[in-house]
């Protein structure tokens, strides 16, 4: 792979600062048949802040995961300081200087910030804890990051902010030399995003060196020294942060220019397909009012916990309304539950496909009959004839790469699953899809194909609500943008208003 | 990041360890809580008896009471530290009639001094324990189907070497260790009181008390902080089996034999117990003081119940419904943890 414009992996340098603190060549990682790595490459220096960027599936997990030998790689090398080292296990990884702050919070609730802090390092004497001694240390690497957290709160009881730097405390009282921050930002506020960051070039300045995971580009390159960039297993590029911009960090990381990609014209109709009027709920939404056309893409972005799923499981009916209006259009006077709501033709593809959307036990033909019984059952009883060739039907227009319909589900890739899913609510046809997160886990092969599924639904006149996490996804397909912020609506963009910067704006609240 | 936090960076002396947040921090606590709201259950239901019944605050009702409720103590303190790590111990109650019968069998049939025949009872006990470890630990069965196994090979095995009805031929000093005292105490209480000291000591002052939280906390961030977590979960079953055998020892001692069928239902006591003391059904949360406590109401209650002439089969209804009050307390306690989590 050419790696313009930088020094590419070599012997250590001197010393006092740029020596290469970690270099990883060649490394691939299969799971199941799937490549998740196949040959990527990584080097970092002391004191500097390297960024990891690429897509959903890119790998970058993958390779973090070997990095802290949470799994071991099917073959290549690390090398920390020039020696190359296996990374069996956590503790080997430890030793080694390496700390990892996974994206899920890596805090045990019941314990307090200085037990949380100091967990798995305890002092300790034959066995009985030592640690009143470690109070000290503890305060002074929260200080060094200027947090102020009472050490004997619990861990349960604190911001995810404050989470985020007990967290780092933890490995640098572990005294780490290299940190690796996975998502560290996804549920952060602005203000909690400048107080990492200012606690991350510090770090930088004391020669650590740090391996930043962020979706956030922008936030990416302002605060990170070089960027590589991973796509579908393998690194195709490290640059140096000064000298990109996002827009050329997105081609790398999709190794084609973004617009390709997306649809151009918009299929909106006239008339109106739901209506939301002033809803809230129990589970943090409230005065949430939107209507959504026949044929449209309305995308809905927020950050994290700013209601996104939250409204789709509403509208499905799976969480009760407390208040206000949803009228879709056709749809019976009856109970809003998920069975009625799927039978009046909605289809739902949620976030987390393996929890929430497949039995990955079951076979394709039992996954994607399972939202409506009715089209191929009489009198209760299935029949089968019918259900396959249903099946078969689908599995070619969603272009399914698979042995035979009765394959198990979870043996195929994450594309094939969710075009699974999606195919499952094309059945018996939907006139309105609510797809949250469609594309995680996915890669770009079957991305591109769901996006073109999403065109030709919207052709023939279904109206789809796009929930991503995503920036160039939303902003690539959807003819109107709903930015969510705190379980409210906070803007609506028509689609020549929103740039990806507007958005990002209006999700942290602030005013458009 | 400092906005919210009023507290100022603090020392470790003690008034430090009263102050008013640092209080706050202990009540914020599920545990303490349940702890708090036991206590209050178990001085109404104390005053509330010694005014029903006459009996009820006498001396010797009270001894008894406490010499009861050892057994079940012992087991507790030991179980409790399973299940706040994530697992669960239905063996027990097998592994008293386990402990019982090997011991009495050893005195009555190989004529081993009590002493010893004590001791391997005990051993039984911790090997019934290592067999749950193995399990739960090696082979990731869930511990309720692994240790529901085991508590059916246990009283299986005990029938067995018993031959189906209670040791005949132990010496009558096997009863002395249930029925003596040491001073005015019964013996079974001292027993109990230096096994729970043993084990607050290990809960709050130790590594594996600390990592025993972990493991059952956050499993994943256990793992991933370096800490032994399968090596904690087979140290506490091992220890659940010894502290079982222990207990098995003292109720075959009361009876002077080996009785295969002692301990029925023993494993139910000691779990509504731990239940009621608020240990958490799925791990991270449960005190061994609170299971204690635990204890104690369950005791209190029975020893209420007969002598206000309730009879067995009401008294089973009553403990069912202290079991599914419990966990329903439980469970409300966790969903406002989880909106403090989610905050």
């Amino acid at each position: 792979m050419a790696i313009p414009g930088t020094a590419s992996v070599g012997p250590v340098m001197d010393s006092t600062g740029g020596g290469c603190l970690l270099a990883v060549e060649g490394l691939t990682k299969r799971y199941d048949g799937v490549h998740a790595l196949r040959g990527a490459d990584l080097s970092v220096r002391s004191g500097e802040i390297h960024a990891l960027l690429g897509e959903n599936g890119a790998g970058k997990s993958t390779l973090i995961k070997a990095l802290a030998g949470a799994i071991k790689p099917d073959s290549g090398t690390i090398m920390v300081r020039g020696q190359p080292v296996e990374l069996g296990t956590r503790t080997d990884s430890m030793r080694r200087g390496i700390s990892v702050i996974f994206q899920h919070a890596n805090l045990v609730p019941q314990l307090t910030v200085a037990q949380n802090i100091v967990l798995g390092g305890e002092r300790r004497r034959l066995g009985f804890l030592r640690d009143d001694g470690q109070r000290e240390s503890v305060q002074g690497v929260l200080a060094k990051l200027g947090a102020n957290i009472d050490l004997n709160r619990t861990a349960a009881s604190l911001r995810s902010g404050e989470r985020q730097l007990v967290e780092i405390a933890r490995a640098l009282l572990q005294r780490a030399h290299l940190l690796i921050l996975d998502e560290p930002t996804a549920s952060l506020g602005i203000e909690d995003v400048e107080n990492l960051h200012r606690a991350l070039l510090d770090l930088r300045e004391s020669g650590m060196g740090i391996i930043y995971v962020s979706h956030r580009l922008e936030e990416v390159l302002s605060v990170s020294d070089r960027i590589t960039v991973l796509r579908d297993g393998t690194t195709v590029g490290t640059r140096l942060a000064s000298e990109s911009s996002t827009a050329d960090v997105i081609n790398l990381m999709l190794g084609r220019d973004a617009s390709h990609v997306f649809r151009k014209s918009s299929d909106a109709r006239e008339s109106v397909v739901l209506k939301v009027t002033d809803v809230a709920t129990a589970t943090g939404l409230s005065g949430v009012s939107f209507e959504l056309h026949a044929g449209e893409i309305l995308g809905v972005f927020g950050l994290l916990g700013s209601g996104r799923t939250e409204l789709a499981r509403a509208l499905f009916g799976a969480d009760p309304v407390r208040s206000g209006s949803i009228e879709m259009q056709g749809e019976a006077d009856r109970k809003r539950t998920p069975y009625n709501v799927a039978r009046s033709g909605i289809g739902l593809v949620p976030e987390e496909r393996s929890a929430q959307a497949l039995f990955s036990q079951l076979s394709i033909i039992d996954n994607m009959t399972s939202g409506r019984p009715w089209l191929y059952s009489r009198f209760g009883f299935i029949r089968s004839r019918r259900r396959r060739e249903l099946v078969d039907d689908m599995s070619r227009r969603v272009r399914l790469k698979a042995a035979s319909m009765g394959q198990i589900v979870s043996t195929l890739s994450g594309g094939n699953q969710q075009k699974v899913v999606l195919g499952r609510w094309m059945l018996g046809g939907s006139r309105i899809l609510i797809l949250d997160d469609p594309t995680v886990g996915v890669d770009i092969g079957a991305k591109v194909e769901i996006y073109r599924l999403i065109s030709e639904l919207t052709a023939d006149g279904t109206a789809v609500l796009l929930l991503s996490s995503e920036l160039p996804e939303v902003v690539g397909l959807s003819d109107r943008i709903m930015v969510m912020f705190r379980g409210c609506v906070r803007t609506i963009f028509d689609r020549p208003g929103a740039t990806e910067e507007a958005l990002l704006r209006a999700a942290h609240g602030e005013a458009a | 990041m400092t906005q919210l936090n009023e507290a100022a960076p603090q020392g470790t002396g003690l008034a430090d360890t009263l102050s008013r947040s640092n209080l706050q921090n202990w009540f914020t606590k599920p545990t303490s809580k349940s702890l708090v709201m036991n206590v209050g259950i178990l001085i109404v239901l104390s005053i509330w008896l010694s005014f029903a019944t006459t009996q009820f605050a006498s001396s010797e009702n009270l001894t008894n009471v406490i010499r009861q409720i050892s057994f079940v103590g012992i087991a507790a303190c030991a179980v409790t530290p399973v299940m706040v790590a994530g697992g669960l111990d239905l063996s027990v109650g097998s592994i008293v009639a386990v402990a019982g019968v090997t011991a009495a069998t050893f005195t009555a049939q190989a004529q081993w001094p009590l002493v010893w025949a004590f001791v391997v009872g005990i051993i039984a006990g911790g090997v019934v324990g290592g067999l749950n470890a193995c399990l739960v630990v090696g082979m990731k069965i869930n511990p309720v189907i692994a240790t529901l196994g085991t508590m059916y090979i246990g009283r299986g095995l005990a029938n067995v070497v018993a031959g189906g009805s209670p040791v005949t031929g132990v010496p009558l000093e096997f009863n002395d260790l249930a029925t003596s005292f040491l001073g005015s105490i019964p013996t079974p209480v001292v027993i109990f009181v230096v096994i729970a000291v043993v084990m607050l000591v290990m809960e709050r002052k130790t590594v594996l008390g600390r990592w025993t939280i972990a493991s059952g906390g956050n499993q994943e961030a256990a793992n991933l902080s370096g800490i032994p977590v399968n090596r904690t979960r087979v140290i506490l079953y091992i220890v659940s089996g010894l502290a079982a055998g222990i207990a098995g020892i003292l109720i075959n001692s009361r009876v002077a034999t080996g009785d295969p069928t002692s301990g029925a239902g023993f494993e139910f006591d000691v779990i509504v117990a731990v239940v009621l003391g608020g240990t958490a059904i799925t791990g991270g949360q449960g005190t061994i003081l609170g299971s204690i406590i635990g204890v104690l109401i369950v005791g209190v209650l029975n020893n209420g119940l007969n002598l206000l002439g309730v009879s067995t089969f009401y008294q089973n209804i009553v403990e069912g419904a202290v079991l599914i009050f419990a966990v329903g307390i439980d469970e409300v306690f966790r969903r406002t943890w989880r909106s403090i989590l989610r905050r």
